[in-house]
């Protein structure tokens, strides 16, 4: 008895080391090599950004692990077919600043002293507004793939920051764009009561004031309400062509549809994308968020799309890719782009790298959608980023027929 | 039109009434204010939502589930934070500080254990009833419906019930009420237990008809405590009246001034009762 145990423990130590030398030899062949480059992450893991950066960070692992391996799909021409960012493995640290912009700051000064070569803000458009700051000052290269708003992107202290989706003001000239076609003139606008919601409100107001629309009714819903109906009722009031959703807080956002649905507000529903972006709103409103509009970086038809949306729910299952996972693939492909070219990882190098790409194929927007940071705005993206979505059966599934963005 | 409006504030400020509700036993048994109390709320919500909805359990087990959390947290913030740090020292302000870390451990521990996105129970309520213009929620006659009840119980259990009577002795002079040999620990227990169940039918109500996450107990502190302060403590009908007051107010100013004023409405109601009546609507009344 005794011999055979011992056979038996000797037989799984043979193949245990066989299949440890099997894969240390596949790995090998393409594994990155030498000190990891170290992505500084901000994150939000208990703030009220949570939701929609914890989606993020779930992109964000995937992918560094997917570069790592040297999946890149079909980047391989612009950043490399390497494994990892100049053939280093890439390590991610996380900081959780609970979207607190105040916190941001000091965390992304700790992700510095932690070693973080190049920092990635997954958290809201406020918090990084403030995080930016530590950019130019410590001269390092800062991706804020999901923030939207253009002040991120705007001086002063925007030398080192580079945001990757739409900027609200390419967003919401697309919305403008769409209204006219329509003739429509008065907007309403409902967002809730937290800072990120407020900021990409002013930014579209601003934008559709500027273009000559009326803001008719500018209605706000406190974190933690359970319906809108005062708000919903003062919006009907006022009659307008567009009601526009700013809601940056998923429970809030869908109890505002139901409110929408209760009192049967006839104007047309659109919304910026945090509504493509949180599936859980569309399950929390149920069929009231049907029919509403979204300009919105990902649609049917970008086979770029298809290829990262397939590594991500190999992962992470079906029908759980949403822009910002997108997003946040083209900043690590920006990264790994530039550094290619910079041959270093110091900020001032791989900023004068990125200022310098253009035709950087993204995994977002319209079919043979390009970036362009040669333009001397640190967001590469045009109208071409944005199609116009429609959600039907729950789900932001059809592409609009009535007009998509062409310039 | 104002029906609606009206009907919305009577429905929301009745929940606040539950909320006010819990404030006020806990206060009765303890004479400090629990901030926890909108974080009990919001535990017990998302349990519902968690263990009826993502479990798959039947929607009456995971009411039990949410109220026996509400009790078990509202038991710890009295006997395992409130009891020994007054035991040690007659600073209250200690005990607020201590209170107000159990809401943020609270709200914490529903983000881990529930998930950091937001979850709603099943709908218990949804019909819509057309008046003239405007609309009248089911969900807003349930609330209030049940408000009264479980209100009609409480004080017909501090009137009548045998810890309830004892609980209005102690809660008017603890020192007498242990000289005259009263159960201390066993009233305290008592009311802390039908705190938690407060706190837990507010909860489920809540929960069945908005989603709520790990940060909606902010929103149910601030009005429910508001709703104590205008109700104050001389009635147990004090936090329903304080509370669909509140609900009112909140409702009509965003309806005649947006949703922007509401802050400031309810900031400008706060400083108007603490200035002018700080012992709210129902006082205690002692003969002399």
């Amino acid at each position: 008895m005794f011999q055979i145990r011992n056979k038996t423990i000797l037989a799984a130590a043979v193949s245990a080391l066989t299949s440890l030398i099997g894969i240390g030899a596949a790995y090998a062949a393409g594994a990155p090599k030498g000190d990891p480059v170290v992505i500084g992450v901000i994150e939000d893991r208990s703030g009220s950004a949570t939701f929609y950066s914890q989606e993020s960070v779930k992109a964000i692992k995937l992918f560094a692990e997917s570069i790592n391996k040297g999946e890149v799909a079909y980047m391989g021409g612009t950043a490399g077919s390497d494994a990892g960012i100049q053939g280093r493995p890439i390590e991610l640290i996380f900081e959780d600043d609970e979207n607190n912009a105040n916190l941001t700051v000091v965390k992304s000064r700790r992700l510095i002293e932690r070693g973080a070569d190049i920092l990635f803000f997954l958290s809201g458009s406020g918090a990084t507004m403030q995080g930016r700051v530590v950019c130019a000052e410590q001269k390092i290269l800062c991706i804020a793939p999901t923030n939207v708003s253009s002040r991120l992107v705007s001086p002063p202290n925007n030398e080192y920051i580079f945001t990757m989706a739409p900027i609200s003001e390419i967003s919401g000239s697309a919305y403008i764009d769409a209204w006219k076609k329509l003739g429509f003139k008065r907007i309403a606008v409902i967002s809730d009561s937290s800072p990120t919601s407020r900021v990409v409100r002013d930014a579209y107001k601003k934008t559709w004031e500027a273009a000559g629309f009326e803001t008719v009714a500018d209605e706000m819903m406190e974190i933690g309400s359970t319906d809108a109906n005062s708000q919903v009722m003062r919006v009907r009031g006022q009659n307008p062509d567009v009601v526009f959703d700013s809601f940056a807080s998923a429970a809030e956002s869908a109890a505002m549809y139901k409110s929408l649905q209760r009192f049967g507000v006839k104007a047309q529903r659109w919304a910026q994308n945090n509504l493509t972006a949180t599936p859980k709103i569309w399950e929390l409103a149920g069929n009231a968020v049907d029919g509403t509009l979204v300009v919105d970086p990902i649609g049917p038809g970008n086979p770029n799309t298809d290829a990262v949306k397939a590594i991500y729910e190999k992962t992470h299952g079906k029908d759980t890719f949403v822009w910002l996972h997108a997003v946040v693939w083209d900043g690590l492909m920006l990264v790994k782009t530039a550094a290619k070219s910079a041959k270093s990882l110091e900020g001032t190098a791989l900023r004068d790298a990125v200022e310098k790409i253009t035709a950087f194929p993204s995994a977002f927007g319209q079919k043979g959608n390009t970036l362009n940071f040669a333009r001397g705005v640190h967001n590469g993206t045009s109208e071409k980023g944005l199609v116009i979505v429609q959600f039907k059966n729950q789900k932001p599934s059809v592409l609009w027929d009535v007009y998509q963005p062409t310039k | 039109m104002l029906l609606s409006i009206v009907s919305s504030g009577i429905g929301i400020g009745a929940l606040y009434g539950l909320v006010a509700l819990g404030y006020f036993l806990f206060f009765q048994a303890t004479t400090a204010i629990n901030f926890a109390i909108g974080a009990i709320v919001m535990f017990a919500g998302m349990a519902l939502a968690v263990v009826s909805k993502d479990m798959g359990q039947a929607w009456m087990i995971a009411m039990l589930i949410a109220v026996a959390l509400a009790i078990l947290l509202a038991w710890i913030s009295e006997a395992a934070i409130l009891r020994p740090i007054l035991a040690r020292s007659s600073d209250e302000f200690g005990a607020v500080v201590a209170i107000v870390a159990l809401m943020f451990v609270i709200e914490q521990l529903a983000g881990v254990i529930f998930g950091r996105r937001p979850i709603q129970g099943k709908q218990l309520f949804d019909a819509i009833y057309f008046v003239g213009d405007g609309i009248i929620e089911s969900r807003f006659v349930w609330n209030l419906a049940i408000s009264l009840i479980v209100f009609a119980v409480v004080v017909a259990w501090l009137r009548y019930g045998r810890y309830g009577r004892m609980l209005r002795a102690a809660g008017d002079n603890e020192a007498a009420a242990r000289v005259l040999g009263l159960p201390i620990r066993r009233i305290k227990f008592a009311a802390v237990f039908a705190t938690g169940a407060v706190c837990a039918v507010a909860g489920v109500l809540y929960a069945s008809q908005a989603p709520l996450n790990f940060h909606s107990h902010l929103a149910f502190a601030i009005a429910g405590f508001i709703a104590f302060v205008i109700g104050g403590t001389g009635s147990a009908w004090a936090p329903l009246v304080g509370g669909i007051l509140l609900g009112l107010i909140e409702a009509l100013t965003i309806w005649f001034l947006g949703g922007g004023a509401r802050d400031y409405m309810l900031l400008l109601l706060v400083l108007v009762v603490f200035s002018v009546r700080p012992e709210g609507i129902f006082t205690v009344r002692v003969r002399t």
